[in-house]
């Protein structure tokens, strides 16, 4: 059995979450029989399991085919974590009793951002833009709607002495 | 208007009063209106910086206040030396019907010396220019100061550090404003 394990994610955000799929491809011969994959990777300290679990079991995966399994977890804090590798075992075929053991590739070390640092990457944040946009009209509107006010009153008269000077020319 | 005499030049009340109305110096009312209205622009920018480049006010309440203090200082003496170049422009481009309206207020029946008509022209035409040119520019000024600020802040150094734009953006803004304003046009 060749057995991986990856993060489904781009960016690991603490507080959000986090997909991590095992695949399990059996290139053997014969079937792979009572196969169970079991992660110790995620402390209950430092995540929070909210969809499927860190143990699964087959009890028999053919040959040439492979089977996945999804956890998501959230990451309660930032910083950086070693996700090492999980642990497969299984029976080589349905006569033996004996198990071999085995393990998943590792991920590695994982950096989770702080949210307020992907919010200010990714959110849209329309909401504040529009109390912004609000907020800068009441400092430029007023000014504005002043000068324009007196404005507006000369120019007319400027244009009413205009039109009397060239009635009286005619 | 001013007799000379000999080498010595007096200056009357008028003159005085003249040079008082065009001159770059701002009367107190003026200055506090211009601080007011520097120091509301100058916070306007902190809430983008609050809410999308996610400052926190308490961690950096103290680099907010020195650079809002500078920002207000920086805004204000755009808004006066913009005022004092609008204020002649205004005063010319009013001039006609600023002396119309003067002239149409005062009643036929009474008889008021042409001096005392000049006056009462030249300070209409003041107050309206000196209400004109400081609305303006104080419109004038905002909008530029926020559009540098965002232009800084969002386009030019988006990726710094956010306390790093913040100081950078409205630091570069404002004195730029200020920078502007010292030009004759």
């Amino acid at each position: 059995l060749l057995v991986s394990k990856t993060i489904l994610n781009e960016y690991l955000v603490a507080g959000k979450e986090i997909t991590v799929k095992y695949s399990i491809f059996n290139v053997g011969e014969s079937a792979a029989m009572e196969v169970s994959l079991h992660d110790d990777g995620f402390q209950k300290s430092s995540y929070d399991i909210v969809s499927g679990s860190t143990k699964a079991e087959w009890e028999r995966i053919a040959p040439e085919t492979n089977v996945s399994h999804i956890v998501v977890v959230v990451p309660l804090t930032a910083g950086s974590y070693n996700l090492s590798y999980a642990q497969v075992a299984y029976k080589a075929n349905a006569e033996t009793n004996d198990f071999q053991h085995g393990y998943t590739s590792q991920v590695g070390e994982i950096y989770v951002a702080q949210r307020r640092d992907f919010d200010r990457l990714f959110s849209l944040h329309l909401a504040d833009w529009l109390i912004f946009c609000a907020m800068t009209m009441t400092t430029l509107a007023i000014p504005y709607s002043l000068y324009n006010q007196s404005r507006k009153k000369y120019e007319q008269q400027d244009l009413a002495a205009a039109a009397q000077k060239k009635a009286k020319s005619l | 208007m001013s007799s000379g005499k000999g080498k010595q030049t007096i200056i009357t009340k008028d003159d005085e009063l003249l040079l008082q109305n065009f001159s770059r110096n701002v009367t107190f009312k003026s200055s506090i209106n211009f601080y007011m209205n520097a120091l509301i622009v100058s916070v306007t920018p902190l809430w983008l910086f609050w809410k999308i480049h996610q400052m926190d006010p308490l961690e950096f309440g103290i680099i907010w206040i020195i650079m809002t203090l500078l920002s207000t200082w920086l805004v204000s003496f755009a808004y006066r030396n913009s005022k004092y170049v609008l204020k002649h422009k205004f005063a010319q481009k009013r001039e006609d019907a600023v002396a119309r309206e003067v002239l149409k207020s005062i009643p036929d029946d009474k008889k008021m010396p042409k001096k005392e008509k000049d006056e009462r022209i030249l300070w209409k035409k003041n107050e309206v220019a000196e209400f004109e040119s400081t609305t303006f520019a104080i419109f004038y000024n905002n909008v530029l100061y926020i559009f540098l600020t965002i232009l800084f802040s969002f386009y030019v150094l988006r990726s710094l550090n956010p306390n790093f734009n913040y100081m950078l953006s409205v630091g570069c803004s404002a004195g730029l404003l200020a920078l502007f304003s010292t030009g004759t046009h």
